[in-house]
């Protein structure tokens, strides 16, 4: 017997993600929406109770009334992003990392074969790619997966694990715009402190949400396809297509051991994975996302197509090609070099683009050193986070008690606690400002010998590309499945339950009844289910002491 | 405190109240009982108090002994009944007179108040050429009869609320009740509410407890009353504040101010390179500088040869370095506008010629300055000025531009474009996010975007705005289509009584 699979979108998701216009919601949604627009007045309803009443006590200040008015409706405030956004985020970002070093690089190694280990490589991700989004139909958070499927301990060593490996990726790229700003862009071969700003950039766009993050790839679309297609165009002219030629490569070990040397410029497949239970993937959705990357893929292509047929042999000299694609078209023209416009506009976008692995790494440590009521994800967070806000009041409702009563001795520990808090209201901010200096760091170290280095991590990071890319999400997927097939024979098994129960009704010798069977959880992951029993055992502990 | 039922006792203890040489109180007797008129000299119309309440109460001969005998025998529309003495006194220095009359304990606020007000004429801050002229005053019920004016639906609501220790000023908050957010409204109303100032002599008083701290503009303001009811139709929420003639609009989103007035009036083709221009000539006004400043210093190659050999040669014996010299002159018109804002007319001549002549040309002259570093500048300048809403924010970017250009260079700019891009993008005011419909990128809303449609394309209100009623147009072809099936419908209903039938009304239904 066929059984159809449901697709679980967490509440609310239908209101609050963004951009989605009311005609495109399906009708089955609209109870949900109904439901968010209840939710959403009635917390309305509470700020503005909140807000009498402090104004009545006389206790509302200009700060207080002046505090931003993030309403329950704002995607923002649930760091949701949409699937349009994600697909935005490939169509704009992908080429940008792979324009500065990678094309001379390819052309080393593969020759007029350059574009066999390019589509190769996105083919990956693209499987990669696939893999994840098959993920995000649980609706779960990305932490939560990853403990679901390999434990609290196993969770938290895949994320430092992916953490590393981000850096590892962002590391090259952003070494490599260094370069090209010094070398190829400045006249005046300027130090490292003119490539700072970027580092500041990058700390500041870790404290943002995902939402933020989708908004700028819906910002930076346009600016990226015009920078990539105004080069392409002015580069056209000058290029001889037939340097591609013979299409078919000849060499095919060239081709794998280039695929595998760029493999730390790839792995862009994976980013929705940080994002799981922040966007819902219904089938046109995942449709959408593989249009926009298959859309960045296509630029990439083009670009390293074009690339290749303007330089022909001396490609692997050309190290930093985007300065150079246009200019033999250009020179001779009085308007001057405007394909320097699009060069600036294309790093403008790359501010974005080079950054996402460190925005993601960072995102990684924070849920690394996060607390579990942080991690949690998706729709059951507002429901956790409440639930923690008053388990966390009624602690610090005893602690101060115990700490007034302890007296002198009570400061220090009082101090100690305002100074753990601190750390905890700030580890977020601690994790992005460590981030971003060891990066900076890392670049300021390595300035004389950047090119070792890169060739050594271009060497040894394809296996660190299969784990991550290829074998993480492959583990989870089949976790998942696993996991579904247990539910469901756990279900076939409630069903035989059920009818013995009522059979044996009539002898007054039951079973557990199967309503209540089918009340409590079904599986869950080892930490999660630890702490779930041990809140309700105090929820009924406290319903009992109170009778 | 309440009040007495002696008329002289009642407006010896408000006259004693209200420390104040204006306050003035006629004693005189109705129907042979002493009555008393306390009122506020030059803000009561003193014709008023004559015509509509002292003429019929002089008239009486019958003592007055209740709240609905006074107010049938006063002549006045506005009347309010205040028992308190705090309240009465507080509505008398509003404006209106308080009557007292012996054996009742009770003030009676006339409302003939009539203060000082300039006439309704057009802003100097947002003049069209095609369209409405008239624009707001200071006075809140004027502005609130031109909003009227323009929208006498019964949906409209006005909320009253009294702000400022000291100053008392009205505000009335304004909306569509089956257009607008309720939400927002009420977000609105509390945070206006819980406002605990002196005085709010503005509206853009209210701007910091409407806003987040964010330094970026999150306030709609307008000073067009047909500005204003637009925005109300498409479901926001207008502020008008007694005392200012700027009204406030929310939610915000920065696409407003590259929209003009003028932009409904015309042609959807001319609106849409309007808009174009614009948006272009707020980038150069904000970058031109910083990149001329970069490309000299950074850059060279980017100039083309013929330019680059003319700035060589205007450049050539200038002591001052590109972004020094540009700071200048950036400072030297910044100075000029500030002046000719605040100086008397008839010094402006005066200035404009010390500004073009004595600053540009002798400061050329005599080598300080070059003539690019004027021209851009002055390119910059008129460029600021084509989106008058933001001159502000603008201009404090150009200048972090500038010394971003000259410290590093034209990659400086393009992290700083990108960073304050993030800056404004995660800024959201009441749901509204800043930069909608362009990220988060909203189709249908892009209809009144940059480009603009023409107005039968644009059926739907703002989806960033997440009001109640999306429909704002039903054309011709729609509603034949409407009326068509209301006619199948109706063929449908074979069974239907006549009766029934006949109780529709002519033409079926028609929206």
């Amino acid at each position: 017997m066929k059984t159809k699979a449901v697709m679980k979108t967490p509440k609310g998701f239908a209101k609050a993600k963004e951009g989605i216009a009311p005609e495109q919601e399906r009708p089955q949604k609209e109870d949900r929406s109904a439901k968010a627009a209840i939710n959403a007045q009635t917390a309305g309803e509470r700020r503005a109770k909140a807000v009498l009443n402090a104004q009545n006590e006389g206790k509302l200040s200009l700060k207080a009334a002046t505090v931003c008015p993030k309403t329950s409706f704002s995607p923002q405030q649930k760091g949701l992003i949409a699937p349009r956004q994600i697909a935005f985020l490939y169509a704009a970002f992908l080429p940008i990392s792979k324009t500065i070093f990678l094309p001379s690089l390819f052309a080393a190694r593969a020759g007029h074969a350059l574009l066999f280990p390019l589509i190769l490589s996105l083919a990956i991700d693209f499987f990669t790619l696939v893999l994840v989004l098959s993920l995000a139909a649980h609706g779960e958070g990305f932490p939560s997966v990853l403990y679901r499927a390999f434990g609290r301990v196993g969770g938290k060593i895949v994320l430092a694990g992916l953490a590393a490996a981000l850096l590892v990726q962002a590391f090259l790229p952003l070494g490599e715009e260094r370069l090209f700003i010094q070398l190829a862009l400045y006249e005046t071969a300027p130090s490292l402190f003119y490539v700072a700003p970027l580092f500041l950039l990058a700390f500041f766009l870790q404290e943002k949400s995902p939402t933020v993050l989708g908004r700028a790839a819906d910002l930076f679309l346009p600016l990226s396809v015009a920078a990539i297609g105004s080069l392409l165009l002015f580069a056209f002219p000058s290029a001889k297509m037939e340097r591609l030629l013979p299409l078919f490569p000849q060499r095919g070990r060239a081709v794998l051991t280039t695929t595998l040397q760029g493999a730390a410029y790839f792995g862009e497949g994976l980013y929705p994975l940080f994002l799981l239970g922040k966007f819902s993937a219904t089938k046109n959705e995942k449709r959408t996302v593989y249009g926009g990357f298959l859309i960045g893929a296509g630029l990439t292509v083009c670009f390293f197509a074009i690339f290749y047929a303007v330089f022909g042999a001396i490609a692997p000299e050309v190290q930093f090609g985007v300065s150079d694609l246009a200019k033999h078209n250009l020179t001779g023209l009085e308007i001057g070099r405007v394909d320097y416009f699009s060069t600036f506009l294309l790093l403008a976008v790359s501010c974005v683009g080079l950054l996402l692995p460190v925005y993601f790494a960072a995102r990684c440590l924070q849920f690394f050193f996060g607390k579990r009521e942080e991690e949690a994800e998706g729709a059951e967070a507002f429901l956790q986070e409440e639930q923690c806000r008053t388990l966390r009041e009624e602690k610090r409702e005893k602690g101060g008690d115990a700490a007034c009563k302890k007296g002198k001795n009570g400061r220090i520990k009082r101090g100690l606690k305002f100074a753990k808090r601190w750390m905890a209201r700030r580890r977020n901010l601690l994790v992005s400002a460590g981030v971003t200096l060891g990066l900076l760091l890392a670049i300021a170290v390595t300035k004389n010998d950047f090119a070792a280095l890169s060739s050594a991590v271009r060497a040894w990071f394809f296996p660190v590309a299969i784990v991550f890319r290829i074998a993480l999400p492959l583990t989870l997927v089949l976790f998942y499945k696993r996991r579904e097939k247990r539910v469901a024979l756990r279900s076939v098994s409630q069903k035989g339950v059920s009818l013995r129960s009522v059979s044996q009704k009539e002898g007054a010798i039951g079973l557990r009844p199967s309503k209540e069977r089918e009340k409590s959880p079904p599986l869950k992951a080892k930490g999660e289910a630890k702490g779930q029993t041990s809140t309700l055992k105090k929820k009924k502990k406290r319903g009992s002491a109170a009778q | 405190m309440k009040l007495s039922k002696k008329a002289q006792k009642n407006a010896d203890i408000l006259l004693a109240a209200c420390k104040g040489s204006d306050v003035l109180c006629h004693p005189f007797t109705v129907g042979g009982r002493p009555a008393a008129l306390v009122f506020l000299d030059g803000v009561a119309d003193k014709a008023a108090i004559g015509e509509q309440v002292l003429k019929p109460l002089w008239g009486q001969t019958q003592p007055l002994c209740s709240d609905r005998e006074v107010v049938s025998a006063l002549f006045a529309c506005e009347i309010k009944i205040q028992t308190e003495i705090g309240e009465a006194a507080a509505a008398m220095l509003a404006g209106d007179p308080a009557l007292f009359i012996e054996g009742i304990a009770t003030a009676f606020i006339v409302g003939v108040k009539k203060p000082p007000a300039r006439a309704v004429m057009e802003p100097p801050t947002s003049v069209v050429i095609k369209g409405p002229r008239e624009g707001f005053i200071e006075e809140i019920k004027t502005n609130l009869s031109l909003v009227r004016k323009r929208l006498t639906a019964k949906q409209l609501v006005v909320d009253w609320l009294t702000v400022g220790k000291y100053s008392h000023t009205k505000i009335a908050v304004v909306y569509l009740a089956d257009v607008a957010s309720k939400t927002c409204a009420e977000e609105i109303k509390m945070r206006i509410g819980g406002m605990k100032i002196d005085q709010v002599t503005d509206s853009s008083y209210l701007v910091p407890f409407l806003a987040s701290g964010a330094p970026v503009k999150q306030v709609g303001q307008t000073e067009k009353p047909d500005v204003f009811a637009a925005k109300l139709c498409e479901g926001r929420v207008g502020i008008l504040v007694d005392g200012s003639p700027i009204a406030l609009t929310l939610p915000y989103m920065l696409l407003e101010d590259l929209q003009s007035a003028e932009d409904y009036y015309g042609g959807a083709a001319r609106a849409t390179f309007s808009r174009i221009i614009r948006l272009i000539a707020a980038s150069v006004s904000v970058l031109l500088p910083g990149a001329y400043v970069a490309a000299q210093l950074f850059h060279l190659q980017t100039i083309p040869l013929k330019l680059f050999l003319s700035v060589a040669g205007a450049i050539r014996g200038i002591p001052l370095s590109p972004s020094l010299e540009m700071l200048l002159v950036l400072v030297i018109f910044e100075l000029l506008t500030e002046a000719s804002v605040r100086m008397p007319k008839y010094v402006g001549l005066a200035l404009s010629v010390v500004g073009a002549l004595v600053l540009g040309d002798t400061a050329v002259r005599a080598g300080l300055i070059s003539t690019p570093a004027i021209l851009i500048m002055a390119i910059s300048g008129i460029s600021l000025y084509t989106v008058p809403d933001l001159v502000g924010e603008l201009s404090v970017l150009r200048l972090l531009t500038l010394v971003v250009a000259g410290i590093f260079g034209g990659y400086g700019v393009a992290v700083l474009g990108v960073g304050t891009a993030i800056f404004v993008l995660s800024v959201e005011n009441y749901g509204t996010p800043l930069l909608a419909p362009f990220a988060p990128r909203i189709t249908a809303d892009l209809k009144d975007g940059m480009v603009k449609e023409g107005l039968l394309s644009q059926q739907r209100r703002p989806k960033s705005l997440s009001v109640q009623n999306e429909t704002r147009l039903i054309p011709f072809s729609e509603r034949k289509e409407e009326k068509g099936r209301a006619v199948r419908e109706e063929k449908d209903l074979h069974q239907t009584p006549r009766a029934e039938k006949d109780q529709t009304p002519k033409g079926g239904k028609r929206l």
